[in-house]
């Protein structure tokens, strides 16, 4: 699932990504972070990347 | 594994083969096919028997065959036949891939295909009522005997995954990003992908 709004994001589709943010997606993959907190897998590390890639390059 | 099974996966395996390893038959023919008049003319039966085996197939060997298949068929060339194509797979396959990502997950819908449903919904059929006592036999066999609707769960849960897959593919691949926009907008494909987050496995 995270894998699929990785690449939904990484389209560089502006009006997807503010569409995801009016429907409060990111919310949702914010619980599944913490709701995985105590655990140091995988998905943490996509999750973490799919948030780097919402930081625009030159910042 | 009952013989139909067998039978089925076989059958699947070979032409999935033949499509994929003959070098006269190229992915555009096959597309060409798909979108043939004829396949139009029955409303892209075949492509939506695929998708239906996808999804409610117990077999997780013809799910991932029809999975990469479709996976295939999609290309990132941007000629006009591909975005037919395109628009084709979206009203045919992902809007039945959408509307099962929706489906409640209780054991009342767990493995009533779509079509079923329709066909339940619009009354008077002749095989209605032996499929209603398949339904039920189905169903009583589910809230008897735990294994078998684990089982079942599994099945879906697996058939989400690799329908997850094939909507990543096609974002990679995205030949008008325009008309996949307006399709996942209006069909609510994100809202329902980020609902999958209540399956653990997901």
């Amino acid at each position: 699932m995270v894998k699929f709004f990785k690449a939904v994001i990484q389209a560089k589709d502006t009006l997807s990504v503010s569409y995801m943010i009016k429907k409060q997606i990111f919310d949702t993959i914010l619980e599944i972070f913490l709701s995985n907190k105590t655990k140091g897998n995988l998905l943490h590390s996509c999750i973490l990347s799919l948030f780097e890639m919402l930081i625009p390059a030159e910042a | 594994m009952t013989q139909i099974d067998i039978l089925k996966s076989n059958s699947i395996e070979i032409f999935y083969n033949l499509l994929i390893l003959l070098n006269n038959v190229n992915h555009s023919t096959i597309r060409d096919f798909l979108c043939s008049e004829h396949q139009k003319k029955h409303n892209y039966i075949f492509l939506r028997h695929l998708a239906q085996h996808m999804m409610y197939s117990s077999q997780q060997g013809i799910k991932v065959s029809i999975c990469e298949f479709f996976k295939d068929l999609t290309s990132k060339e941007t000629t006009e036949m591909q975005k037919n194509f395109q628009h084709i797979i979206l009203q045919q396959v992902v809007a039945l891939f959408v509307e099962f990502l929706g489906e409640d997950d209780s054991t009342d819908s767990i493995g009533e295909p779509i079509e079923l449903k329709k066909q339940r919904s619009d009354g008077d059929d002749e095989g209605q009522e032996m499929r209603d006592e398949e339904l039920k036999s189905q169903d009583s066999r589910k809230a008897t005997d735990p294994r078998v609707a684990l089982a079942f769960k599994r099945h879906i849960d697996q058939s989400r995954i690799l329908i997850l897959q094939f909507l990543n593919k096609l974002i990679v691949d995205n030949v008008d990003s325009f008309q996949l926009r307006s399709f996942f907008m209006s069909n609510k494909v994100l809202m329902k992908v980020a609902d999958c987050s209540l399956y653990k496995s997901i």
